[in-house]
């Protein structure tokens, strides 16, 4: 027995489309008594237990897809979940292959009994740690596990990033992947820009606020080059200042946002790249 | 027999012929050109038998639409679910064609579509206007099925 829901919801729907053009045909051809059975009755019969199974069929292959959507949607949430723990595990690797070398220099120091150098070593080694365990709470698990992978993304790059949370984000489930995609195709942009600058304009600014109506989000970085200051043609399919093939995140973000009734504005005037994006809260809560 | 000989060939085998490359069109796969006429040649020298056994419109397109999909399972090699429904789509799709095409010429002309059919030279003129809507059909839905996707393009390829 088939177990794929998928296949039997498309021969459901095949069979379905051949029948009603059988029917209709026949039909047609039955005002002109042409190629006919000779008994209609039994014909008409068999017709109507087969529309009659049909439609209780059609009832259990749309539960079945149903259940299968979410199961789909919920496949992609635990996916995103996973990226992010095999990303703790590399971190946490790392951290404690380095551990063998931090030691080393510990036991070194104390040997040589330089203790001011010793407790500087140590200070800056917990300032670390402490960074990387850095807590961040949106409202939504799956933003800050996105903003977490950021951080870490953005420290490797040695990235400074400026994160302001004025508000705790309310999602429902079958709105959260485009949220994520949303911020992630911007943090990316941010993170992507602001790569080759000098150490000192490395900076990216999150702002998350809201109004009675609207979430916001802001992201925000210094630009390498003066653009159109205020346009939609950053948001075009395949804008891009990378190069050919490039340029599909603000589209991506542009499409999505306006899926969630939103808008996405941006600044480009004062030498800094800024993105806002505003959601209709009921459009993200529904 | 002559007259069943000659509605075999001109008929039957390109009727055949044209609703086959509508499912592989729609199965997305690429044939030989030699294995398609091998396919529809089977399949339409078949039909006027099945038409023949039948004796019924309806039971007919049942049988037909079996004979299509044990064809595209057997000499094709595709496995059954892709056979069905790739046979039961282009069988579909060939019949509201059909009846699109008596309708408008029935409306057109104003002649009774039974005494059309008994004309050979008119049901041959009424059948090639369908089989040509129909081969356009499938070439459109072909350009969506291998020309758009690539990937399906490179790995299902099948030369037989």
């Amino acid at each position: 027995m088939m177990k794929n829901v998928h296949h039997i919801a498309i021969l459901f729907l095949a069979f379905q489309s051949l029948l009603i053009v059988t029917l209709a045909n026949n039909n047609y051809m039955k005002v002109y008594s042409f190629f006919q059975i000779s008994n209609q009755d039994l014909l008409e019969s068999m017709f109507g237990f087969i529309i009659v199974c049909l439609n209780v069929v059609a009832v259990v292959v749309v539960n079945k897809l149903y259940h299968s959507g979410l199961e789909a949607q919920q496949s992609k949430i635990t996916a995103l979940k996973y990226d992010n723990l095999v990303e703790q595990n590399r971190i946490y690797r790392q951290y404690h292959h380095d551990l063998k070398n931090h030691l080393t220099v510990v036991l070194g120091l104390l040997t040589l009994g330089k203790y001011s150098e010793l407790k500087d070593y140590l200070n800056s080694y917990l300032q670390t740690l402490n960074d990387s365990l850095l807590k961040i709470e949106t409202g939504l698990d799956e933003i800050d596990i996105l903003l977490a992978s950021k951080f870490h993304l953005a420290k490797s790059q040695e990235i400074k990033v400026d994160l302001n949370l004025q508000t705790s984000l309310k999602c429902s489930r079958k709105h959260i992947l485009d949220l994520v995609a949303i911020l992630g195709n911007v943090l990316d942009n941010a993170l992507d820009a602001v790569q080759d600058f000098d150490q000192s304009k490395r900076l990216v600014s999150i702002c998350f606020r809201q109004d009675p109506l609207e979430y916001i989000f802001q992201i925000t970085n210094p630009l390498c080059s003066a653009g159109p200051a205020q346009s939609d043609f950053y948001l075009e399919e395949g804008f891009s200042t990378k190069g050919e093939s490039r340029g599909q995140g603000l589209f991506i973000v542009k499409r999505l946002t306006e899926k969630l009734g939103g808008s996405v504005a941006i600044d480009a005037s004062d030498g800094y790249f800024r993105v806002t994006i505003e959601i209709p809260k009921h459009g993200l809560e529904e | 027999m002559n007259q069943v000989l000659l509605e075999t060939v001109i008929f039957s085998i390109p009727e055949a012929l044209v609703v086959l490359f509508l499912a592989t069109s729609i199965l997305g796969r690429k044939y030989k050109w030699t294995s398609l006429i091998a396919m529809g040649l089977i399949f339409g020298v078949t039909s006027p038998l099945i038409r023949y056994l039948t004796g019924s419109y309806v039971l007919n397109i049942g049988v037909s639409s079996l004979m299509l999909i044990a064809v595209l399972k057997l000499f094709g090699r595709n496995n059954v679910v892709d056979s069905v429904t790739a046979g039961l789509m282009a069988v579909s799709i060939y019949l509201s064609v059909e009846y699109l095409n008596v309708k408008t010429l029935q409306v057109l002309t104003g002649i009774d579509p039974i005494v059309m059919g008994q004309s050979l030279s008119m049901r041959a003129l009424w059948f090639l206007s369908q089989l040509m809507v129909a081969t356009g059909l499938a070439f459109i839905i072909r350009h969506f099925t291998i020309g758009q996707l690539p990937h399906a393009q490179s790995s299902r390829d099948v030369r037989l």
